[in-house]
C-alpha cells in the first residue's frame, strides 16, 4: 500500500480503472456462473425424474411379473443416456430386481433403496454428491407403489461445463482487463496529464527558479482552477521577485557609490594630511630650530613666542592626525605592527609627553609601575597613542589635580595574560550619560567643552578602536566633579588575526667598517632637509642630503654613510623603490635605513629591510639617539645562547637580539663548542645541567684556549647553585642568575644588567686605546 | 498281549475311516436336505405367486364387455389351496373380483378368467372347443397349453413361475393383451 502511495498519478488511474473493471466483470461471470450452475442442477433434477417416470413405467409390468430378465433389459435402455452411470429398480418389499451399470468402474447400487442411512419412502428424492447426482423415486401405477428406482447421475460433463465456463469467464477477464490497460493507460490523460504538467511546470520553478514560465490550462474543472491559481502565484512571486532585484541593484549602486565616495574621501584625507602636514612639519621644525639658535645667539625674548608657534603647531598636527586617524579606521585600513617592548620604559616615554600638557593645568602626573611589569607585544605606537590620549584628555579636565597612570600585569586562569593601564584623574568627572558617549567621535560632554578644552574629540574614540583591534578594550567610570578613571585592557601578547608579521626590525645592522659619521637625508621637501640638516649638523653628524630617490641612490654609493633617513612619498622614484634599491646592491645592504614619512605602512617598510620607521613629524631627540647607537655601535656584537631548553634559549635570543646583538643558539655545550671554533663571541648566556656536555664542562673546555678567556660569561639556570659549584665557577664567569628565585620581569632586568655593564666597559676598553 | 503285536496303522485306521464315513454321509445329507426345502419352498409359494400372476394379468387384458364383477374360475382340482382366497372380493379396474370353483366348463361361461388345472390335460381340446366362442382369458399350467388353443400357460423356468401367451388365441377370442405383458412372455403360436 505504501508503495502504491508512492507511485504516479498516471499508475493509479491506470490500477484504479483495471481494478473496477475486473472487479465488475468478475461479478458479472460469477453470477452467471452460479445461476447457470443452479438453474442447470434444477433442470437435471426436473429430467432425472422424467427419466426415472419414464423407465418405471416402462418397468412396472416386470415389477407386476417379478420379471428381472424384463427389467434389466428397460434398465439396458439407459445406455443411450451416457451420464447414467448405475441404475436399479427394487421391488415392492425393497428387494433389487434389476441393475444397471455403465461399465465396470461405475459403483454397484445400494442393496436397499436408502441413502446415507435414510430410508427413502416419498416420491423422489435427489442427492448431490461431488461428483454425482442420486435420485429414488418411487415406480406408480395408478396411484398404487409398485416399486422404486434408483439412478445415479454422473456430474463429471456439468463440472467440466462449469470448469470451461471458469476458463472462459478468466480468460475473458483477463482480455478484458488488457483493453482496459490500452483504454485507460490512454483516457487516465484526461486526468493525469494536466496534473503532470502542473508538476513539471512546478519543477522547473523549483529547480531552475524560472518565475516566467506558466502551467497550461487544459481543463475547466477543479484541476483547471488549480493550475489558474498556481499561475497567479507565479506571476505574484514573478513580481516580487523583480522588485526585489531591482532594489537589490539600487541597493548595490548605492553601495558602489558610498564605497566610492568613501574612497575619494580617504584619498582626500590622504592627500589633504600630507599637503597639510609638509609644511606644518616646516613650521614645528624652524619653531624649535630657532628656539635652539635663539637661546644660542643670546636673543631669548623670541623663545616663548617660538614655543607658541611650535605648540600651536603640535596641536595642530594632533589634530589632522586625530582626523587621519579615523578616517584610515572607518576606511579599515588601520593595521597593527606587532612588537615586544619593555611597559615601564613606554609609561615613562607618554608621561614625559604630557608633562607640559599637564604643567599647564597646575596638575601632577604619578606613574605607578607594577614590579613585574616587564615586556608586552603589542602596536607599540598605538598602545602609546591610547595612553597619551588618555593622559592628555585627563590634563585638559583636572586643574590643580593629580593624574596618575598605573600598569599592572593580571593573570587570569580562563582567558590568559593581560597588562592593565589606568588612568585616573581629579578632574571634572562625567555624568552617566556622558559616561555612555565618551567613547563615540565626535562627542565630548557638550559643544561649550569642546571650546573650553580644545581638542576634536575623536582621541578616545580612536582609543577605543586601537584596544579592540588588539584584543582588549579600554573602559571608564568616573563620578561627576571627583574624576574619572579610564583603564585599557590588553593582552599581553596581541595576536594579529590577519598577518602575523614575521618581519622583525633588525635591530642591530652591522654598520660599514669605516666609522663615518656620515647621515644622508634622503626627502623630496627642501624644508625638511634643511631642518634634518641643521639638527643633525648640531648634534655632530655629517649630513648629506639628496631630494630624490635617484641621487639618494647615487650618494649612498658615492658617501657610503653611516645611516640613511628616507622618505617615502617622494616625485620619480619613491622611497619604497629606494630602500629595494639599496638592500639588493651588496655594498650598500648593510647600512641602516631610517624611514621617515607620513605614511604609516611599518610592516612594508621593516619587510623590504629598513631598520627603524619614524613618524613625521620626527621626535628628533629619537630619530638622534638611533642615530648615535648606529655611529657608536663597535664590531658587530654576538651572543651565544646555550641552553638545553629551547623556550628559555629563544626567550634569551629575543631579549638579546631586540637589544643589538647577533645571537647564535646551541643547546649543549658540545654544539657551543662547535659553534665557537666557527666565530668568537662577545657574551656567552650559559645554562648548567644540560646533556651531552653541562655548564661546568664547558667552561672548562673553554678555559683551555687563552683566545676565549675575556670573553663574559653569565650563568642562567634553573639548578640551585651550591657554595662548591660557585667556587668551581668563580672567576670565570660574569654573574650567576638563578631562574627559579626570580620572576621572567626580574630575570630579563638582571640579563640586560650585565649586558649594559658589559657594553660599557667594552665602549670603556674601546675609547682608551683611542 | 495281542493287540500290540498289530501293526499301528492298521490299528488305529478304520476307527478313522468309519468317522470320515460318517461325516462324508451326513453333509450329503443335509445338502439333499437344503435342496428339498428350497424345492419345497417354491412349490409351497409356487401357487401363491401364481395367484398373484392372475390378479396382475387383468390389469393387462382388456375384455370387449364387462360385467360389475370379474370372476375367476377354477377348472378341475384345485392346486392354490387357500391361495385364491384372499383374491376374493378384493377391487380390480373399479371391480370386484369373485373366485369359484366351476364344476364343468360350462359354469365358465360368465367368467373373465378359467384357470384350467393340470388334470383337465387330457380334456383341453374339449375345453378349449366349448370356450371357442366365450370371451374367456384361459389360463393353465399344462404342456402345451397355450400352443393347443389356450391363451396364457405358467411354465417354470430356472426354478421361476413364467408364462407364455398365444397371441393368436387372445385375439380370436377377442381380448386384448397389453403388449406389457406380452413384453414379459414367450410367445408361442397354435
Amino acid at each position: 500500500m505504501q508503495a502504491f502511495r508512492q507511485t504516479t498519478i498516471k499508475r493509479k488511474l491506470i490500477a484504479l480503472i483495471m481494478l473496477i473493471s475486473s472487479i465488475a466483470l468478475l461479478v458479472a461471470f460469477a453470477s452467471m456462473i452460479v445461476s447457470d450452475y443452479v438453474l442447470f442442477r434444477a433442470g437435471l433434477v426436473r429430467d432425472l425424474r422424467t427419466l426415472a417416470d419414464v423407465m418405471g413405467t416402462s418397468a412396472s409390468s416386470a415389477l407386476d411379473f417379478d420379471d428381472e430378465e424384463s427389467a434389466t433389459t428397460t434398465l439396458a435402455a439407459l445406455a443411450a443416456a451416457p451420464n447414467i452411470t448405475t441404475a436399479a429398480i427394487y421391488k415392492k418389499d425393497g428387494t433389487i430386481l434389476a441393475t444397471y451399470r455403465r461399465d465396470q468402474q461405475a459403483e454397484l447400487p445400494p442393496p436397499k433403496p436408502a441413502a446415507d442411512g435414510y430410508v427413502f419412502n416419498n416420491a423422489y428424492f435427489t442427492l448431490f454428491h461431488p461428483g454425482y447426482l442420486t435420485l429414488f423415486q418411487t415406480i406408480t401405477r395408478g396411484g398404487e407403489r409398485i416399486g422404486k428406482i434408483y439412478l445415479q447421475y454422473s456430474l463429471r460433463e456439468m463440472n467440466a461445463r462449469l470448469a470451461r465456463y471458469a476458463g472462459i469467464a478468466g480468460a475473458i477477464v483477463l482480455g478484458a482487463s488488457f483493453i482496459a490497460f490500452l483504454f485507460s493507460s490512454r483516457l487516465q490523460r484526461i486526468i493525469s496529464e494536466p496534473v503532470l504538467s502542473l508538476a513539471h511546470t512546478a519543477r522547473i520553478v523549483s529547480e531552475q527558479k524560472n518565475y516566467s514560465v506558466r502551467a497550461e490550462k487544459r481543463t475547466g474543472d477543479e484541476i483547471g482552477f488549480l493550475i489558474d491559481r498556481f499561475n497567479e502565484m507565479l506571476t505574484r512571486i514573478e513580481q516580487h521577485e523583480k522588485e526585489l532585484q531591482e532594489i537589490n541593484e539600487q541597493l548595490v549602486q548605492s553601495e558602489q557609490r558610498a564605497r566610492a565616495g568613501t574612497q575619494a574621501k580617504s584619498q582626500f584625507l590622504a592627500n589633504m594630511s600630507h599637503e597639510l602636514r609638509t609644511p606644518l612639519n616646516a613650521i614645528i621644525g624652524y619653531s624649535e630650530m630657532l628656539q635652539e639658535e635663539a637661546q644660542d645667539s643670546g636673543q631669548e625674548g623670541f623663545i616663548p613666542d617660538l614655543k607658541k608657534i611650535n605648540r600651536a603647531g603640535r596641536h595642530l598636527l594632533e589634530l589632522i592626525n586625530e582626523v587621519l586617524d579615523l578616517s584610515k579606521i572607518e576606511a579599515g585600513k588601520m593595521e597593527l605592527y606587532l612588537e615586544t617592548f619593555d611597559i615601564p620604559n613606554l609609561l615613562e616615554e607618554v608621561s614625559a609627553t604630557v608633562q607640559l600638557l599637564a604643567q599647564k593645568n597646575s596638575n601632577t602626573i604619578e606613574v605607578h609601575c607594577a614590579k613585574n611589569l616587564g615586556a608586552m607585544r603589542a602596536d607599540m605606537t598605538k598602545v602609546r597613542q591610547a595612553l597619551s590620549n588618555l593622559l592628555s584628555n585627563a590634563s585638559k579636565f583636572t586643574k590643580n589635580g593629580t593624574i596618575t597612570l598605573e600598569a599592572a600585569r593580571e593573570t587570569s586562569p580562563n582567558d590568559g595574560d593581560w597588562i592593565i593601564f589606568r588612568v585616573t584623574d581629579t578632574g571634572i568627572g562625567m555624568t552617566t550619560e556622558q559616561q555612555a558617549k565618551v567613547f563615540e567621535a565626535f562627542s565630548q560632554a557638550d559643544a561649550a567643552t569642546m571650546r573650553n578644552f580644545g581638542g576634536t574629540g575623536l582621541g578616545l574614540a580612536i582609543t577605543k578602536t586601537f584596544c579592540q583591534m588588539m584584543g582588549g578594550d579600554v573602559t571608564v567610570t568616573s563620578e561627576l566633579n571627583k574624576g574619572s578613571t579610564f583603564t585599557i585592557r590588553l593582552p599581553t601578547e596581541v595576536r594579529d588575526f590577519e598577518i602575523e608579521s614575521e618581519a622583525e626590525p633588525k635591530a642591530a645592522v652591522a654598520p660599514s667598517p669605516a666609522e663615518t659619521k656620515t647621515v644622508l637625508v634622503v626627502d623630496d621637501d627642501a624644508d625638511t632637509r634643511t631642518v634634518l640638516e641643521r639638527f643633525l649638523t648640531r648634534k655632530g653628524f655629517h649630513v648629506a642630503c639628496a631630494a630624490t630617490g635617484e641621487e639618494g641612490l647615487r650618494l649612498a654609493k658615492e658617501l657610503r654613510p653611516a645611516a640613511i633617513t628616507l622618505d617615502v612619498m617622494m616625485p620619480g622614484m619613491n622611497g619604497w623603490a629606494v630602500l629595494s634599491a639599496l638592500k639588493a646592491e651588496p655594498a650598500l645592504k648593510d647600512i641602516p635605513v631610517i624611514m621617515l614619512t607620513i605614511v604609516d605602512d611599518k610592516k612594508l617598510g621593516y619587510g623590504l629591510g629598513a631598520t627603524d620607521y619614524m613618524m613625521k613629524p620626527v621626535d628628533r631627540e629619537r630619530l638622534a639617539e638611533i642615530l648615535i647607537k648606529f655611529r657608536n655601535v663597535p664590531k658587530p656584537r654576538l651572543a651565544l645562547v646555550i641552553d638545553d631548553e629551547a623556550p628559555a634559549r629563544k626567550m634569551l635570543a629575543q631579549i638579546l637580539e631586540k637589544e643589538g646583538w647577533n645571537v647564535v643558539q646551541a643547546e649543549n655545550g658540545l654544539v657551543a663548542m662547535e659553534k665557537m671554533a666557527q666565530t668568537r663571541p662577545d657574551l656567552i648566556l650559559l645554562d648548567l645541567i644540560m646533556p651531552q656536555m653541562n655548564g661546568y664542562e664547558f667552561v672548562a673546555e673553554l678555559h683551555k684556549n687563552n683566545n676565549w678567556l675575556s670573553i663574559p660569561i653569565v650563568v642562567v639556570t634553573a639548578s640551585d647553585v651550591t657554595v662548591e659549584d660557585r667556587l668551581r665557577l668563580d672567576g670565570y664567569v660574569e654573574k650567576v642568575l638563578p631562574k627559579r628565585a626570580l620572576t621572567e620581569d626580574a630575570l630579563l632586568a638582571e640579563i640586560r644588567d650585565v649586558i649594559s655593564a658589559f657594553v660599557q666597559r667594552n665602549q670603556q676598553k674601546k675609547t682608551q686605546p683611542s | 498281549m495281542n493287540t500290540a503285536d498289530r501293526p499301528l496303522l492298521l490299528r488305529k485306521c478304520p476307527r478313522k475311516f468309519i468317522a470320515y464315513c460318517a461325516l462324508l454321509g451326513f453333509v450329503c445329507i443335509f445338502c439333499q436336505g437344503m435342496q428339498q426345502v428350497s424345492a419345497e419352498n417354491l412349490s409351497s409359494r409356487e401357487y401363491e405367486i401364481k395367484a398373484a400372476y392372475l390378479f396382475n394379468f387383468i390389469k393387462y387384458v382388456d375384455w370387449p364387455t364387462y360385467g360389475d364383477t370379474i370372476t375367476i374360475g377354477v377348472l378341475g382340482g384345485n392346486p392354490f389351496g387357500t391361495a385364491l382366497t384372499p383374491l376374493n372380493g378384493k377391487t380390480v379396474k373399479g371391480r370386484r373380483l369373485l373366485v369359484k370353483q366351476l364344476a364343468s366348463v360350462r359354469d365358465g361361461q360368465n367368467c373373465q378368467i378359467i384357470f384350467v388345472s393340470s388334470s383337465e390335460k387330457s380334456r383341453l381340446p374339449e375345453i378349449f372347443e366349448s370356450l371357442k366362442s366365450a370371451r374367456v382369458l384361459t389360463v393353465g399350467e399344462t404342456q402345451g397349453f397355450a400352443s393347443g388353443g389356450g391363451i396364457i400357460n405358467f411354465v417354470e423356468e430356472n426354478n421361476k413361475v413364467r408364462f407364455e401367451i398365444n397371441a393368436d388365441s387372445a385375439h380370436r377370442t377377442g381380448l386384448t393383451i397389453s403388449s406389457e405383458l406380452l413384453k414379459l412372455a414367450k410367445l408361442v403360436k397354435s
